[in-house]
């Protein structure tokens, strides 16, 4: 008995650090509460990482799914490849005009688990005969 | 007939194919199957068999088909081996994990890159402890076996790749590449196979000697975790409550040492070669092959508990079944594709969830019905009398809990996915918005929790075994837990004292500062802990058993679990970011953010400050396809000046085509730290751009280009020509510019020339700097004002530049000392065992 009621405490404790899902307008209700939001990075943005001032600045627009813009500032290195991500999932919380992402994980088209095949460039090699 | 032959062996329009390879794997893929499945049956047709002679001879069987399904499991690794090394890319398999620059240890670890093989590689162990139990189990092989026997047959049908109507059975490592992605047009020319030019490689990350070695001993302690399982069935089966006892604890402390070190395996490569630098970071596939392990240490000690007791029994029996469940269901979470978004580790869906999941649900449920059936028949023994509360059972049986609770947790933040699955996807119970995602701070999440019972089983380790057995009462010796705990204490003091650990934390809010008391209670007391169980073992085994050999398996590996607890907490809590940006920074309010600060820009030969260390980046290297950066670590002396210390770490950072960055940090190693280095960024260099502009200046004038200065100094009539310029009617005019860049000064000189025949300008001659990239032509020369017109070609210049990382982690050795020293102490109590059991 004892063990159960412990063992449940502690998963409610739990939980209360659990996160979830929301998109930028909802982010900006729950206020100081951190979010993870959805989305796609807007291409036409600009990025803005300059690490010869500060290499651990990184903003860039994003849109969420249901096509919110939002600006996002992450403290940190800009990933690399951050261009090409496909999918972002950024996690943290709104904070004045801006989001600020403690975490940010990115889909890239071609990680390693896709299959594409390099094939040889179509040159014909002769041998010089003797 | 002649037909038969050619479509399998080759002649069917394809060249070069080795498709004998892929048959004779297939024929022992589909043998080893089938002998399982007929050795599972026999060992169990020979269990449940009255007659001597008949089980003899269907224990014959099994056996044979045992011994056959071992021969071609290794069969099937020999040429899955000659199918990588050779670079056999008609294969999938092949194709997919290794590349041809690959070097042998990588090509090994290619093997069980992926998950075919990794099932190979588990079914591969299991063979060989199978082949140890033939000869050592005696009255339990029927049960024991036969149930190995069964986990062979579930593990051989992921691998078996077959149709059963329509749902494919296992994935085979010996699919040909044209089958696999039948619609690539490639596959339609009969010479396809000339035209690839290399294997899809092996993932960066992998390529570190300790993926060579870190799987395979992982999954021979994932193997290890059925045996006992198997125990705990044949008991219920049988109804023989003692007699498996003594037999399964060698098997038990077995897959203690060697699943625990497969763990801090991996801990050493997250550390070598991943970026987040530490050995442990929570993630789920960390996570899931760590609480195997605790259940089967809960299940040992219970074990002990019962043997000495004949109390705990019952727990004894869930927590093996629930190790042996959680190495299921670990293999269930990272192979299902399920944990897709929340580890680092990346594993795809390899259509094999339903499989997964039967077998999960068919071994959890059959051991927990079997164990409820001997439960409500009241079948199994149990006493009557309530542990004392003083006694050593009480406490181990607390301790055993606390374990539980630390799978729990780890379990239950871990599924999340699995949550979402059902509640989400399946119940519709949560809306999008609820759906549940792993907390922000994920290590907070769970040292909160886990700090407290690591803390728990630190005491416990140092305490326990002064209890004594059975009684409430101490025995005299007790004494000595007492002179421990307080020499525990001193020694936490002196160390805190010595290592500068702060017990209070400030907090600047709006300019007030607050001082609160930082983990002091646990962090201290943690420290206690943790002495306590190296001291406490010391004294127990010098002063109250006086080195009773027997009894040293278990006190090393209490001691050293100890040691491995103190290597954690000060190489955690003292480590140290001394690549701290000072620049960029904004000293906020919130001081987590500035934790977060810790890339650090270094230009190319610039020097900064960093701890105690100078550090410059000295240039790189490339190796393809690594590319390795130079940075110099020189301390000196702070009064003398004289250098007292220099090394030069070479961190990794490829530009992988697939990948993006692939960084694999280089680490200093001494006895009392480590410097960590890791290369979180480095320029982009592959768009620069060439501009070209165009001015038109007077003398003495000047004009910016990208990169420069340039100042028109000076009309040169005799200008320095080339060797092979022919200057017969012709004039030339230099223009001497001055180009100022990097506080430097560099010269050009482009020259006009004009064929004196018809007035007309000939081809101009080029002034370069090129260590600017920067070309100039003069055009033409105005006559009246005398204005020269120039075209400026400028490359941009490659930026030379790392962001860097730099942690030092003090006494991180203890660590894995103290692991070695735990899984040494627990192969030293199964050979006591089997001492034991051989008299």
């Amino acid at each position: 008995m004892l063990l159960l009621a412990v063992t449940v405490g502690v998963i409610l404790a739990m939980t209360g650090d659990y996160t979830t899902y929301a998109n930028f307008i909802q982010a900006r209700e729950k206020g100081n509460k951190a979010v993870n939001v959805v989305g796609y990075l807007a291409k036409d943005k600009p990025l803005n990482y300059d690490p010869q001032k500060d290499p651990n600045f990184f903003s860039f627009t994003m849109l969420d799914k249901e096509g919110n813009e939002q600006k996002v500032v992450y403290k940190g290195s800009k990933p690399q490849d951050f261009e090409r991500s496909e999918q972002l999932v950024v996690k943290g919380k709104v904070n004045g005009d801006v989001f600020a992402a403690s975490e940010i994980s990115m889909k890239c088209p071609s990680k390693y688990v896709n299959d594409e095949i390099t094939l040889k460039e179509t040159t014909v090699s002769i041998k010089s005969g003797s | 007939m002649l037909q038969f032959f050619s479509e399998r062996f080759g002649a069917n329009g394809f060249l070069g194919e080795k498709l004998w390879l892929g048959h004779l794997g297939q024929f022992f893929i589909v043998l080893s199957f089938c002998a399982a499945l007929l050795s599972f049956i026999s060992y169990f047709t020979a269990e449940f068999t009255e007659d001597p002679l008949k089980e003899k001879s269907w224990r014959k069987l099994a056996r044979a088909a045992f011994i056959t399904h071992g021969i071609s499991v290794v069969s099937i690794f020999v040429l899955l081996f000659i199918m990588i090394l050779n670079h056999m890319f008609e294969y999938h398999y092949a194709w997919r994990h290794s590349s041809t620059e690959l070097p042998l240890k990588y090509i090994i670890s290619s093997f069980w890159e992926g998950q075919e093989g990794s099932f190979l590689l588990w079914q591969f162990w299991l063979v060989v402890q199978g082949c140890v139990g033939i000869f050592v189990l005696k009255k339990f092989e029927n049960p024991v076996m036969g149930i190995v026997a069964l986990t062979q047959v579930f593990l051989g049908s992921m691998v078996i790749g077959i149709y059963i109507g329509h749902y494919h059975m296992g994935s085979s490592p010996f699919v040909l590449l044209r089958n696999e992605m039948a619609n690539a047009p490639i596959f339609q020319r009969p010479n396809y196979l000339e035209m690839i030019k290399d294997g899809n490689g092996l993932n960066p990350l992998l390529q570190n000697y300790w993926m060579t070695i870190h799987p395979p001993v992982l999954f021979c302690g994932f193997a290890s975790v059925t045996i006992p399982f198997a125990f705990v069935i044949t008991s219920l089966l049988r109804k023989d409550w003692d007699g498996w006892v003594k037999a399964a604890f060698p098997w038990i402390l077995f897959s203690v040492a060697v699943l625990g070190t497969g763990i801090l395996m991996g801990g050493a490569w997250a550390y070598e070669s991943l970026s987040f630098g530490g050995f442990w970071a929570w993630d789920p596939v960390e996570n899931m092959s760590f609480v195997p392990w605790l259940m089967v240490v809960a299940g040992l000690h219970m074990l002990l508990v019962y043997r000495y007791t004949k109390h705990s029994l019952i727990s004894t029996y869930v927590f093996f079944i629930l190790a042996f469940g959680l190495v299921l269901y670990s293999t269930y979470l990272t192979r299902s594709g399920r944990l897709g978004d929340t580890s680092v580790h990346s594993f795809t869906d390899e259509g094999l969830e339903p499989q997964l999941l039967a077998y999960l649900a068919f071994f959890l449920v059959s051991g927990f019905t079997l164990l409820i059936i001997r439960i409500v028949k009241r079948q199994i023994p149990s006493v009557e009398k309530e542990e004392e509360l003083g006694s050593r059972e009480f406490w181990m049986f607390i301790g055993s809990l606390a374990l539980l609770l630390s799978v729990v947790q780890m379990t239950f933040t871990t599924s999340i996915p699995v949550w979402n699955l059902i509640f989400h996807d399946l119940l519709h119970v949560l809306d999008d918005q609820h759906k549940i995602a792993p907390p922000v701070e994920v290590v907070t999440h769970y040292n909160a929790i886990q700090i407290w019972l690591g803390m728990l089983a630190g005491i416990f380790t140092g305490l326990v075994q002064f209890l004594a057995y059975k009684t409430g009462r101490a025995p005299k010796s007790a004494r000595w837990a007492l002179y421990s705990l307080g020499i525990s204490i001193v020694l936490a003091a002196l160390v805190a004292w010595a290592m500068h650990i702060d017990f209070t934390q400030q907090y600047v809010i709006e300019k007030v500062i607050f001082v609160k008391w930082h983990f002091i209670s646990s962090y201290f007391m943690f420290l206690v802990a943790a002495f306590y169980a190296v001291v406490g073992n010391l004294t127990y085994f010098i002063f109250v058993v006086k080195g009773n050999w027997k009894l040293l398996g278990g006190t090393i590996t209490h001691f050293g679990f100890g040691v491995f607890l103190l290597g954690v907490l000060i190489s955690q809590d003292k480590k140290e970011t001394i690549s701290i940006n000072r620049q960029g920074v904004n000293f906020g309010k919130d001081f987590k953010e500035n934790e977060k600060l810790e890339n650090i820009l270094l230009l190319r030969d610039s020097t900064l400050i960093m701890g105690n260390y100078e550090v410059t980046y000295a240039g790189n290297e490339e190796v393809k396809p690594n590319h390795f950066f130079l940075v110099n670590y020189v301390r000196k002396d702070s009064a003398t000046g004289k250098v007292v210390e220099q090394f030069t770490l070479r961190p990794n950072a490829q530009i992988n085509p697939r990948m993006g960055l692939v960084a694999n940090p280089d680490t200093k190693h001494y006895w009392t730290k480590d410097v960590f280095t890791h290369v979180s960024s480095i320029p982009n260099n592959t768009t620069l751009k060439d501009s070209v502009s165009f001015v038109e200046i007077a003398l003495k004038d000047s004009f910016r280009t990208k990169n420069a200065m340039i100042v028109v100094e000076a009309f040169d009539p005799k200008p320095n020509l080339p060797a092979n310029f022919d200057q017969s009617g012709k004039m030339v005019l230099g223009i001497k510019l001055a180009a100022h860049a990097d506080k430097k000064t560099y010269e050009l000189e482009p020259i006009l020339v004009i064929d004196m025949n018809n007035g007309s300008y000939d081809n101009p001659i080029t002034g370069e700097a090129a260590e600017l990239g920067l070309k100039i032509n003069v055009d033409k020369i105005d006559p009246s004002s005398k204005k020269v017109s120039l075209t400026i070609h400028e490359t941009e210049k490659p930026l030379d530049f790392i962001i860097m990382k730099a942690i030092v982690f003090p006494y991180i050795n203890l660590v894995w000392i103290g692991g070695i020293i735990t899984f040494l102490g627990a192969l030293i109590s199964m050979f006591r065992r089997i001492l034991d059991n051989l008299k």
